[in-house]
């Protein structure tokens, strides 16, 4: 979706078109998914938070930003920031539930959510022994191929800040995957 | 060049979003440096490898948020008894009386908006909102939504809206201020039909000659909200009887329809009444600008 489509959508949901809501899930589900997975470590925390962004995009779009807002709306970091907020919520919540220190869930296992190719697979596991933070913008580089204006956008970093932190993960990720053999 | 420097820079050099001085540095600096050039074919296999890591949303939840993104509606006590009342982040929908059936509010939601609707807990200023208006309290701004009506109706509907409590304007009025002369019957039409009735007033349009009209839930409910609102039935009666459309002031030469504030502030001894527009003219007044018994 271009920018320019997106805007356009983002108006058409303002009207109340729910055709465009029905477009907006389709053309993101599965990006926003991948997304939410990796920031919580598990699908059913993913699809309630990936569902709740479009519910929440929905009702911002509609009842609450004026055409103007809309038609200026850059809606993929948005929608973006919608997930990351919601994420990050769930997550201060679990800690408070749990007392538990940051980490992957056992469900990351889930048959159904594990790439069918070697070195997909490989890259996942890895994923998985890397921080929170980390991960996260590995997958917004490598998996979302967003430029690093966009990560700023979404995160909340600066650009130079996030120079040094997508090298550092990068380096992480490359230390991890060496030290396991069947890595790339 | 060091190293660091240079592998901060070799993702962005990677995708092509930073090319400059700086990034020829770093070329060169590949050229000379295997331990940076493995770093840079790291970042290659990682971006080729990456879009297979992209899931499959579960199955489910494209219908799940259609579902959650759905119309609501509630039902509350009235002084008209209970209603029906639709509504969706931008607004109130819809507010139906006597629905006596499980199910017919949702098909007429259905037939009238073109969406589906499902139950849901009404936000309390939607209720209080609802209540005033039957009560013929003031509202400043309905908290309605016209979403789904057709231009024309939505037109029709905010100029309808714009008409003060405690007064009341002609069919033929309506139909002018929208451009529409001709149309009386058609907005007659969009009264009938207006999803938002109460909310947005169709019961302060009556007719030309006089008295209250039709109105969906009948006359008697209509001369009641405009009682409610603080035009006396026998004023409206009364004038009907003998002709009287218009009322003009002596003092002002100004002449209006006979609820508009401005008619209301005129002492009886400068009272004038008149049949016809051209009644009024002859009699030397002008229309008023508020009322605008002359709009074009
Ligand atoms: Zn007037």
């Amino acid at each position: 979706m271009t920018q320019e489509e997106g805007r356009c959508i983002a108006l058409e949901i303002h009207r109340g078109n729910r055709g465009a809501v029905a477009n907006l899930v389709a053309a993101y589900k599965d990006r926003l998914f991948t997304y939410a997975f990796h920031m919580l470590g598990g699908s059913d925390d993913a699809l309630d938070v990936t569902q709740e962004a479009f519910v929440k995009a929905y009702e911002t779009l509609s009842g609450k930003y004026d055409s103007e807002r809309c038609r200026t709306l850059e809606i993929r970091p948005w929608l973006y920031r919608i997930v990351r907020n919601l994420a990050l919520n769930r997550l201060r919540s679990r800690k408070r539930m749990t007392g538990a220190v940051e980490r992957m869930k056992d469900d990351l296992q889930e048959q159904a959510f594990v790439p069918q190719n070697d070195q997909a697979r490989a890259i996942r596991k890895a994923l998985e022994r890397l921080g929170r933070e980390s991960r996260e913008l590995i997958i917004l580089r490598f998996i979302e191929q967003y430029t690093y204006a966009d990560i700023a956008a979404v995160t909340g970093s600066s650009e130079s800040a996030l120079r040094g932190k997508v090298y550092r993960a990068l380096r992480r990720l490359r230390k991890i995957m060496e030290d396991d053999p069947s890595g790339l | 060049m060091d190293c660091n420097e240079a592998r901060q820079q070799l993702d962005q050099i990677r995708t092509g979003e930073a090319y400059d001085k700086a990034s020829r540095a770093v070329v060169e600096h590949l050229e000379v440096c295997a331990a940076c050039r493995e770093e840079a074919a790291f970042m290659g296999h990682l971006a080729a490898a990456s879009p297979k890591l992209i899931l499959t949303a579960p199955a489910g939840l494209m219908e799940e948020v259609m579902i959650r993104i759905a119309d609501r509606y509630d039902v509350i006590d009235t002084d008209f008894g209970p209603a029906h009342v639709g509504f969706t982040p931008k607004g109130i929908s819809a507010v139906k009386l006597d629905v006596a059936e499980d199910g017919a509010f949702e098909s007429f939601y259905k037939d009238r908006l073109g969406r589906s609707v499902v139950r849901g807990s009404l936000p309390e200023t939607y209720a209080l909102a609802v209540r005033r208006a039957i009560r013929g309290e003031k509202i400043a701004q309905p908290p309605v939504t016209l979403e789904g009506l057709t231009e024309f109706e939505q037109t029709v509907l905010v100029h309808l809206a714009r008409i003060p409590s405690g007064e009341v304007r002609p069919y033929a009025w309506l139909a002018r201020e929208v451009g529409r002369p001709k149309a009386v019957r058609a907005v007659g039409t969009v009264m009938a039909r207006n999803p938002v009735p109460f909310l947005v007033p169709c019961h302060r349009l009556v007719p030309s000659t006089g008295g209250v009209g039709n109105y969906y839930y009948g006359p008697e409910m209509k001369w009641t909200l405009l009682e409610r609102e603080g035009i006396p039935r026998e004023d409206l009666a009364n004038w009907k009887q003998r002709g009287v459309r218009y009322i003009g002031s002596r003092t002002t030469g100004i002449y209006c329809y006979p609820t508009c504030r401005d008619a209301r502030r005129i002492k009886r001894e400068h009272r004038l009444e008149f049949s016809s527009t051209e009644d009024a003219t002859n009699g030397g007044c002008r229309p008023c600008k508020n009322c605008r018994p002359l709009s074009a």
